[in-house]
């Protein structure tokens, strides 16, 4: 063994052309899968970095759709097997019972849920940090969270008049505090209220919240009135938005927690759901809450990842990064395993030696086997410095969206062993075929003259090797087409109004210490003073901000209109400033816009858009007539008096669907300050004279979120743009290897064709047949390659259909295209080595001996 | 020796000189050569004189360095590459010492190869590959692989390729070179018949044996021509 791996990379040093060429190849397929499976590991199998987090569990429900309580703060999907609703949220009075009630089955049961929104004052500066959690007492303890300094959140802390305590993150602590120890003891604002730094937690532990969601500042639930004094409802049970999470006791199953706690559970949603789907006929609501009741099941799940929503949702973009980088690696090792063909080739003499002198053809394979893996290590080993650079690529590609961008991606030893795997899987996988060739030889032929003919041999699997690479090439090159045409076609969309020269930002009156009610006149008072800028053209905000993929929907009710069993009633709403539909230049097709006067002691009103007057109204005119959201009873509510051109609002891959659009000043709860303003010229250039002048006006509230609307959108692009560019980057890298594969073929072949090829010329053949003839072969390959890669691209393409938009995952156009841009690159490929062919000198049809 | 066939080939003073690393070699140095259509001539001399050098201008595989050449009335210097591609493809038959046959064309194909080169319709390539191969007595072996004949089959294959073209000369290197003497006769049998058929042919060789079924045998020595001998007996 030892002696086969000295000699290996003795024969590997001696020909060093051939080494780096073949280690730069699997450098890149095995880098590219190192980097992906790093994210694998970070969001699929990384487990919480506390004290045995297999004994976690987290607590959720599943109910028939429209089932559940009155209201969910939190993450709720949809399973795609049973229709369920699948959440997470719970009461407090759930969090109450089971944690009375399940010592035997737990050592521990703990609460946290995030803060939405926090608002930080540090030496008198106000900041935004969104991200701050609330947590029971004994969250840290039952976790083992490991802390960096000073102590963690206890349960005396988490009393009604215990002094209010903060726990910040490590990375918070480095950021504002420089990692100094005198934090601890110091004193933040958070929402007001005045909370002493009592510890800072490890920086591997980020929370049990959704990855990526890093809660820099850990606050106890006793706090959480005075932290957002105007959710009320918090307390009831029908307000869901607390997670749950435990420790099952030694030895105890999650089979049997479940079955302990089933009781309590129910017992404790009781009061707490609502009536469901609108009963037929003379059923109470009494009686179709008890019947909902059975319909909601108690889940118990394994929580050693904590929260696993957002995990989960980005499962489908994790497959297809895989997909990617596999076929990457593929091709890689075609291209080795066809490097190394043409090097067995040229080893015959050796190889025939060897045998003769005795060794055994499995020795020989032992070696050639070891010779290729050593091959792969070398790829893999320059393949983690790629994955080591490749993984700050990544992160900028943001593969999880923004959300996620707190990510690291450690290589830890999960990561290396996968590639070692990866790296002798390779090994074998490409060396295997070329070594039992070059040890399949006929020793008695290789001795004797024999009586030989012209043209040589030609290495069936060299070609099938080159087919199968310039499939693979064709397949990520379809790839990298419907991915770039998505992103272009994205875009390039209109999205229903004039995107360009618009900045938005964000405030957040009511974590500054404003009441709802003050908001608008808050807001208005901020767009007066913005529309005074110079070179500011129009102003305005709304209640969601537009194509920021957060959404406000309603079920409408529509007087005169009796929605059929299981219609679609839900509309996009948002609350406006009367100035939106100018500053976004949304066109008004009839009725009137919104105006100052529409305030909260006027008439109720609203706009609503094509799509909504379409489904309700048909051909008449909408204006005048009414509409609400919720039960039947709010029909009335409020009066159409505008009807807008159809947009996109949420997200740009949207379909036209009815919205209605409300004077921000006859909200109720209105929340959001979500601003938008119009200028002339680079609108860059706005950012600080915005900060300045709301600085200017109210020093506590901070301006968030700052950027353009083109950015904004772009921002929600993030998946599209990271598929097209590694498809792309990929597609074109394979395109490489597989146009200088083509290249090394034909010229080996020209090469041991040159006999063949020179009496072919003796025999009248002019230099244009002998070119049209090489040129002919690599068309020929190329041809068979496309073939089969367009079946495998057209048989893979299923799998992202639905990552596509504006074009088919079957789009003749990119299909056609990439072929022809492959029969391209084999003509080309091959023009060098037909121009060889086509100067051979007749002569050597009768010098060759 | 006075005939009334008039001059197919017509050598004057054609000198060759190969230049490798510096060295000059001097392959032919100023040969003579007059040969008639129908004529058999063998080429005899020892190893490096210059008779496959000889044989390759013949070829028009090669230039001389000086000196002319005249192919059926026609001087054959400062053609182009194309122009001597479609001579070779239409006026010579070559016949070489390992045969030269393409290990992945059937013996069809090989035969046929010359004539798609000269862009002939298919259906008349048939009937000449066909007829060149009977005439060598290889028609039952048409579908096999080189490889599956036996060295004659292969030079016999060899052969009806470069007859199927009807070329005005045959050239044929020590065509017996690499084969038994058994079937080296045969081959030699094969060319003798082809000769009282009409062909021209012009054979290198340094088989005395041989050499005695010409007409004429040409001895070169050291890139000259050194003597002349005529065999009476095979005379028409
Ligand atoms: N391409 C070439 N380059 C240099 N020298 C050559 C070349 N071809 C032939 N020669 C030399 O020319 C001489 C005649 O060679 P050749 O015609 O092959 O002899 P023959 O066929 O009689 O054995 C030899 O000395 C040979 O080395
Ligand atoms: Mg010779």
């Amino acid at each position: 063994m030892h002696a086969d791996l000295r000699f290996a990379l003795r024969s590997l040093l001696k020909s060093p052309g051939f080494t780096a060429v073949a280690v730069l190849s699997l450098a890149l397929g095995i880098g590219a899968n190192t980097t992906v499976f790093s994210l694998v590991n970070e969001v699929l199998l990384k487990s919480l970095p506390v004290r045995e987090p297999g004994q976690l569990v987290l607590f959720s429900w599943a109910a028939p759709e429209r089932i559940g309580p009155q209201s969910i703060n939190g993450w709720t999907q949809r399973d795609a097997a049973t229709g369920e609703t699948i959440c997470t949220s719970l009461s407090l009075h759930t969090f109450e019972q089971l944690r009375t009630s399940s010592s035997a089955l737990l050592s521990d049961v703990f609460a946290f849920a995030p803060l939405d929104r926090v608002n930080v004052v540090l030496d008198g500066n106000a900041e935004v940090v969104t991200t701050g959690q609330i947590v029971s007492g004994n969250y840290h303890a039952a976790l083992g969270v490991p802390m960096l300094a000073g102590r963690s959140i206890l349960p005396t802390d988490d009393q009604p008049n215990a002094p209010p305590v903060v726990v910040i993150s490590a990375g918070y602590w480095q950021r504002k505090f420089a990692g100094d120890p005198a934090a601890i003891g110091r004193t933040l604002a958070v929402n007001g209220v005045i909370a002493e730094i009592v510890g800072v937690t490890a920086p591997q532990f980020t929370g049990t919240l959704q990855i990526g969601e890093v809660q820099d500042l850990t606050l106890p639930l006793a706090l959480y009135s005075r932290l957002s004094p105007d959710d009320t409802d918090a307390t009831q049970p029908w307000c869901w938005w607390i997670r749950i999470m435990g420790r099952l006791q030694p030895g105890i199953t999650r089979a049997q927690a479940h079955a302990g706690l089933a009781g309590v559970f129910k017992e404790s949603i009781k009061d707490g759901l609502n009536a469901g789907e609108p009963a037929a006929g003379s059923v109470t609501p009494e009686v179709a809450k008890a019947a909902n009741l059975d319909k909601v099941r108690f889940v118990v799940n394994p929580g050693g990842q904590g929260l696993t929503e957002a995990r989960r949702s980005y499962t489908q973009s994790i497959q297809i990064l895989t997909a990617l980088v596999v076929l990457v690696l593929l091709v890689a090792c075609a291209n080795v395993a066809n490097l190394l063909l043409a090097r067995g080739a040229a080893r015959v003499r050796e190889i025939t030696v060897r045998l003769a002198l005795g060794a055994s053809r499995a020795r020989l394979l032992r070696q050639l086997l070891t010779e290729s893996v050593l091959l792969a290590f070398l790829g893999a080993a320059a393949g983690l410095v790629f994955a080591w650079w490749g993984r700050a690529a990544l992160l900028v590609l943001q593969p999880l969206g923004r959300s996620a961008n707190m990510l690291e991606l450690p290589l830890d030893w999960r990561v290396l062993g996968f590639t070692t795997a990866v790296a002798i899987a390779t090994g074998i996988l490409f060396g295997l075929a070329p070594a039992w060739r070059a040890t399949r030889l006929d020793l008695a032929a290789g001795f004797a003259g024999g009586t030989r003919t012209l043209g040589g041999e030609r290495s069936r699997l060299a070609r099938i090797l080159m087919v199968v690479q310039i499939a693979l090439s064709l397949v990520l090159l379809v790839g990298a087409g419907l991915f770039t045409r998505t992103l272009r076609n994205l875009q390039q969309l209109d999205a229903g109004f004039n995107r360009s020269q618009l900045v938005l930002f964000s405030v957040d009156g009511v974590a500054g210490g404003h009441k709802r009610a003050e908001l608008a006149a808050l807001h208005t008072r901020f767009a007066d003073r913005i529309a005074a800028l110079p070179g500011v053209s129009a102003v305005t905000f709304s209640q969601v901000p537009v194509l920021s993929g957060s959404s406000w929907t309603s079920n409408a009710v529509v007087q005169g209109h009796v929605p059929a069993k299981g219609e679609n009633t839900n509309v996009v709403m948002n609350g406006v400033h009367p100035g939106f539909f100018s500053a976004y230049q949304l066109p008004l097709i009839i009725g009137r816009g919104f105006t100052a006067r529409d305030d909260a002691a006027a008439p109720k009103v609203a706009i609503v858009n094509q799509a909504f007057a379409r489904k309700y109204f048909g051909d008449a005119s909408p204006i005048g007539r009414r509409f609400g959201t919720g039960e039947d009873k709010n029909a009335g509510d409020w009066e159409i008096v505008g009807v807008v051109r159809d947009a996109k609002y949420t997200r740009l891959r949207e379909e036209p669907r009815p919205a209605a659009f409300r004077p921000y000043a006859q909200l109720q709860n209105a929340w959001g300050g979500h601003f938008a303003v119009r200028v002339t010229g680079d609108a860059g250039t706005y950012a600080s004279m915005l900060r300045g002048l709301l600085r200017d006006i109210d020093p506590n509230l901070p301006l968030a979120n700052l950027r353009t609307q083109e950015e904004q959108i772009a921002r929600g692009l993030s998946s599209e743009r990271m598929f097209a560019r590694l498809s792309s980057f990929f597609g074109l890298l394979a395109l490489l290897l597989a146009s200088i594969g083509l290249y090394g073929l034909l010229s080996y072949s020209v090469l041991r064709r040159t006999g063949e090829i020179g009496l072919r010329m003796a025999l009248g053949a002019v230099p244009g047949h002998v070119l049209w003839m090489i040129v002919r072969e690599s068309l020929l390959l190329a041809s068979f390659g496309v073939v089969l890669g367009l079946g495998s691209a057209w048989a893979l393409s299923r799998l992202v259909a639905s990552r596509l938009y504006g074009l088919s995952a079957s789009d003749p156009g990119t299909y056609a295209g990439v072929g022809l841009i492959l029969v391209a690159v084999a003509i080309i490929s091959s023009l060098l080595p037909a121009r060889r062919a086509s100067r051979v000198d007749p002569m050597v049809a009768l010098r060759a001996e | 020796m006075t005939t009334e066939n008039p001059s197919l080939i017509k050598l004057e003073g054609v000198t060759k000189v190969f230049l490798t690393d510096e060295v000059e070699t001097h392959a032919l140095s100023g040969i003579h050569m007059d040969i008639r259509k129908g004529e058999y001539v063998s080429i005899a001399g020892p190893s490096g004189c210059g008779k496959s050098t000889l044989l390759s201008i013949l070829g028009l595989l090669d230039t001389p360095t000086d000196g002319t050449y005249i192919l059926n009335g026609r001087p054959v210097q400062g053609l182009t590459l194309p122009e001597r591609a479609r001579i070779r493809n239409r006026e010579i038959g070559f016949i070489f010492q390992s045969f030269n046959l393409i290990g992945d064309l059937t013996v069809y194909e090989n035969v046929e190869l010359p004539l798609t080169y000269r862009g002939m319709p298919a259906s008349e390539r048939k009937t000449r590959v066909t007829e060149a191969l009977e005439k060598v007595g290889m028609g039952h072996r048409a579908k096999h692989l080189p490889s599956q004949l036996s060295g004659g089959q292969q030079q016999r294959v060899a052969v009806a390729r470069a007859l199927a073209g009807s070329p005005a000369v045959l050239l044929a290197d020590e065509p017996t070179g690499n084969l038994d003497s058994k079937n080296g006769d045969a081959v030699m049998e094969l060319l003798h018949s082809l000769h009282r058929a009409g062909s021209t042919i012009v054979m290198v060789t340094h088989d005395t044996r041989f050499a005695r079924h010409a007409e004429r045998t040409i001895h070169v020595f050291d890139g000259r021509v050194v003597e002349e001998q005529v065999e009476a007996g095979s005379a028409h």
